[in-house]
């Protein structure tokens, strides 16, 4: 009698924890206000669906049910929050699949393919990194033509830079990246000189000075500026006028900062890594930068007008510098502004479209910041561009 | 489904008022046909008309894609039970559409099995009983089975996905058999978790399902493999397809004829595709041979052996069943007797061995053998059943709080699917 007893208090907490378990998320989200926005997420959360019919016949209806209740089960945030810290805990692994935990607090990004990249498995699988330089050739020319002098500038991704603190797993399975392949065919060719190879001086200077955020894809101000100065002594070595930014015009802060990838990780607002901040002193070009309205006449601009160009730069420099970037040019922006007469600031497109502004604009070099992860697409031929090379139309 | 239920219910009351042996038969066919026709249109129509489309040489069959009811091959095979056990047991059929309504769409098992049958359960859709204790076991099998699906069966089809993924120059020889040993402790877990939790479930309502898997990869026959994997389906094609075609009471060829039918018409229930087939047919051809001389031969070897022989066809077969078509079983194949190449686990694969993958084939592994349920059964057994009642109770109250502790990684596990980042907030 007293065992039927004892049993049935375990049955009671089972049956018990498990209903809780089941239908407390259920009640939750019936009773609790939705959310639209996931700050944790950086997103807009699925809406309730609307019901019909024929959205009810084809799927559909139960497919956005679904995706609206993956956004609003009950006690969504606290669960996930539990799951990072489980995962993490567990496993080591993020909860977010591009996330990768490395040692000693730091994370790597896998977007893009950057894993695959990092693997060898693009350059084992028909990736032609011989016709890169045919492209580069071209643009080169190109431009060239223009009176504008081109630097390409590749910038190696955060587990080329710092592979010493990826999982074992991942730094024993490298093979050869886009990047190394595109350095390897660069190399002894003619066009050795249009595009500056960070690597090397990244890695050189990562022993005395960390260049990467820990929880960011980026590079951190220190490294904006080692690579600002690696472009401006090879600007030095075509152009006579040039006066860069010096160590010694620089002031040091520092400063909390929550890396993309630990935003992406769902990282807690407490969880922020201290990084150096770098100023110029007395600068010469404006704070902010200034939007470039004429642009918007461009068909570059029409095909993507969600970035407008910005400009800025110091009278009493000589050099005019056009620069595409991407989020790597978030820290080096102040530091180049301060460099030139003019320069202009821009989100990728298609140079041949930006042909009447570069005309119009009349820089002396074209600056290609480009991520690793993406370097590769800016390499292919542009056939407008080469027609216009072979029959000596411009 | 209601199509399905409506034919039954109809088809099971004419059988019952049937004047004579012919008549019954005759409509038992047409019953069967009527059943067969959806599950014809909805899974195996395309098929059909593809390979036609291939013979013909031109693409005038054209079937536009049609969505597969879920659970079809489930509750045909179930409303197809009933009317044969019907037919076989005169005066059983079932007056209230409702109750025959419940025995075919009845929901823990109607996705993913096991299939029951009529005659096991007609008496439990009329009469059941419900407890507390019946509930609380229910509530554990289905913790069990959502652990097996969720935390074994995922994580390990992930690796399974990435190498059925990959072109085969990249695969190499580790990597493929990786791949398909993830595979086959994916499977394992993931259809056992589903008949776990559909047990589990019943119980809770106070139905008694059979048991569907039972240590399959510790056999050591292919004969033996399928006493003890997905047992409610062979069981279903022993009682309603082998021993109506004679079973193995008949000369020897026809006994392989017999299990060739049987193991091809399998392969199909599991998908209309040519690789389902051959795997049908491969277990098909072993189980036949293991009727001849060579099972002689087999039952002389030791048992590592026989266990190395079931394991390599069953992976083998494995690989067809992955396989999206035949070319990419053959390319599988052929990767995983690449021994001249590096044995350098390919890097796709590499990355994604992290501590989970560890710790999902290791637990894998070790519950698809039945060294927990031997040793729980020693302890019962052994050490419980002479214990004080306070030690019982501890052990009871432990035993219910550890399972709803393992209900928290599994609810983390499944929770981290929902997470979506949005990665390019800051371009």
């Amino acid at each position: 009698m007293q065992t039927e007893n004892t049993k049935g208090l375990a049955n009671y907490i089972l049956i018990f924890g498990f209903l809780i378990v089941v239908t407390l998320p259920m009640v939750f989200t019936l009773i609790h206000k939705q959310e639209d926005i996931s700050s944790r997420e950086k997103r807009k959360l699925a809406p309730l669906p609307a019901f019909s019919f024929d959205e009810f016949w084809d799927g559909a209806y139960q497919q956005k049910f679904s995706q609206f209740y993956q956004d609003h089960f009950g006690f969504r945030q606290k669960i996930l929050s539990g799951a990072r810290e489980f995962r993490r805990g567990a496993w080591n692994k993020s909860l977010s699949r591009n996330v990768i935990y490395g040692d000693d607090e730091w994370m790597y990004f896998n977007i893009d393919g950057t894993l695959h990249d990092y693997t060898g498995y693009y350059t084992q699988n028909s990736q032609d990194s011989s016709l890169w330089l045919q492209g580069l050739d071209i643009k080169n020319r190109w431009l060239a033509q223009l009176g504008v002098r081109y630097l390409l500038v590749p910038i190696p991704g955060k587990m080329n830079v710092y592979p010493e603190h990826l999982p074992a797993r991942v730094r024993d399975a490298a093979g050869e990246s886009r990047l190394q392949a595109f350095r390897a065919e660069l190399k002894d060719s003619d066009l050795e000189d249009v595009v500056l190879d960070l690597l090397p001086t990244l890695r050189k200077v990562k022993n005395e000075t960390q260049v990467y955020f820990k929880t960011d894809t980026h590079w951190n101000e220190d490294g904006a500026f080692i690579v600002y100065q690696a472009i401006m002594d090879k600007l030095s070595h075509w152009f006579d006028d040039i006066e860069p930014v010096t160590p010694n015009m620089i002031d040091r802060g520092s400063r909390m900062k929550m890396g993309d990838i630990a935003i992406a990780d769902g990282a807690k607002a407490g969880e922020m890594e201290q990084t150096d901040t770098l100023t110029i002193n007395n600068r010469c070009a404006n704070e902010q930068s200034t939007k470039v309205a004429e642009f918007t006449k461009t068909p570059a601009y029409q095909a993507n007008p969600k970035h407008l160009p910005r400009a800025n730069g110091c009278t009493s420099k000589k050099i005019r510098a056009l620069v595409v970037n991407d989020s790597f040019g978030a820290y080096i922006r102040k530091f180049l502004s301060d460099s030139f007469e003019e320069v202009i600031f821009m989100h990728y497109y298609e140079l041949f479209d930006m042909k009447s502004f570069i005309e119009e604009f009349d820089p002396d070099v074209f600056i290609d910041l480009r991520a690793e992860r993406r370097f590769h697409y800016l390499l292919g031929t542009d056939e407008r561009m080469q027609s216009e090379l072979e029959t000596g139309k411009y | 489904m209601l199509y399905c239920i409506s034919v039954s219910w109809l088809f099971g009351l004419l059988l019952d008022n049937a004047k004579n042996q012919a008549t019954k038969l005759r409509r038992l066919w047409f019953a069967i046909s009527l059943l067969i026709a959806p599950l014809f249109v909805y899974k195996y129509l395309n098929f059909v008309t593809d390979n036609l489309n291939l013979i013909l040489g031109d693409n005038e069959l054209d079937i536009s894609t049609l969505h597969l009811p879920i659970g079809i091959s489930f509750f045909t095979f179930q409303a197809l039970s009933y009317l044969v056990d019907v037919y076989r047991s005169p005066g059983t059929a079932q007056r209230s559409v409702l109750n025959l309504g419940l025995y075919i769409s009845l929901f823990p098992q109607l996705i993913a099995g096991p299939i029951v049958r009529y005659h096991e359960i007609s008496r439990q859709l009329i009469e059941r009983v419900t407890s507390k204790s019946l509930f609380a076991s229910g509530v554990e099998r289905f913790i069990y089975g959502l652990a097996k699906k969720v935390l074994i069966a995922n994580p390990l089809g992930q690796i399974a996905d990435i190498a059925f993924s990959l072109p085969a120059d990249s695969l190499g020889v580790t990597a493929a058999w990786i791949g398909i040993t993830c595979y086959a402790l994916q499977i394992y877990f993931d259809f056992s978790g589903y008949s776990d939790m559909a047990i589990g479930l019943g119980r809770m309502f106070g139905f008694k399902f059979s048991e569907n898997f039972n240590y399959p990869y510790v056999s050591r026959s292919i004969r033996e493999f399928w006493r003890r994997w997905h047992i409610s389906l062979s069981t279903w094609f022993r009682d309603y397809v082998y021993i109506p075609l004679g079973g193995n009471r008949t000369a020897g060829w026809r006994v392989t004829r017999n299990l060739l039918i049987v193991f091809v018409l399998c392969g199909f229930w599991h998908g209309a595709s040519w690789n389902f087939l051959i795997w049908g047919l491969l277990h098909g051809v072993f189980l036949a041979l293991e009727r001849s001389s060579f099972g002689r031969l087999l039952d002389a070897i030791p048992a590592f052996f026989q266990h190395c022989y079931v394991l390599i066809v069953v992976l083998v077969g494995w690989v067809f069943f992955r396989s999206t078509d035949l070319n990419q079983s053959l390319d599988y194949l052929s990767q995983l007797v690449q021994i001249s190449k590096s044995f350098t686990v390919s890097p796709a694969i590499a990355i994604e061995m992290d501590a989970q993958f560890w710790f999902a084939i290791t637990v894998g592994c070790f519950f698809s053998l039945p060294i927990f349920q031997k040793t729980s059964h020693w302890i019962q057994s052994n050490v419980l059943a002479s214990s004080s009642t306070n030690m019982n109770t501890m052990i009871a109250i432990g035993k219910s709080t550890m399972l709803l502790i393992l209900i928290f990684p599994i609810v983390f596990e499944i929770a981290s699917g929902a997470y979506n980042p949005f990665i390019y907030f800051r371009f």
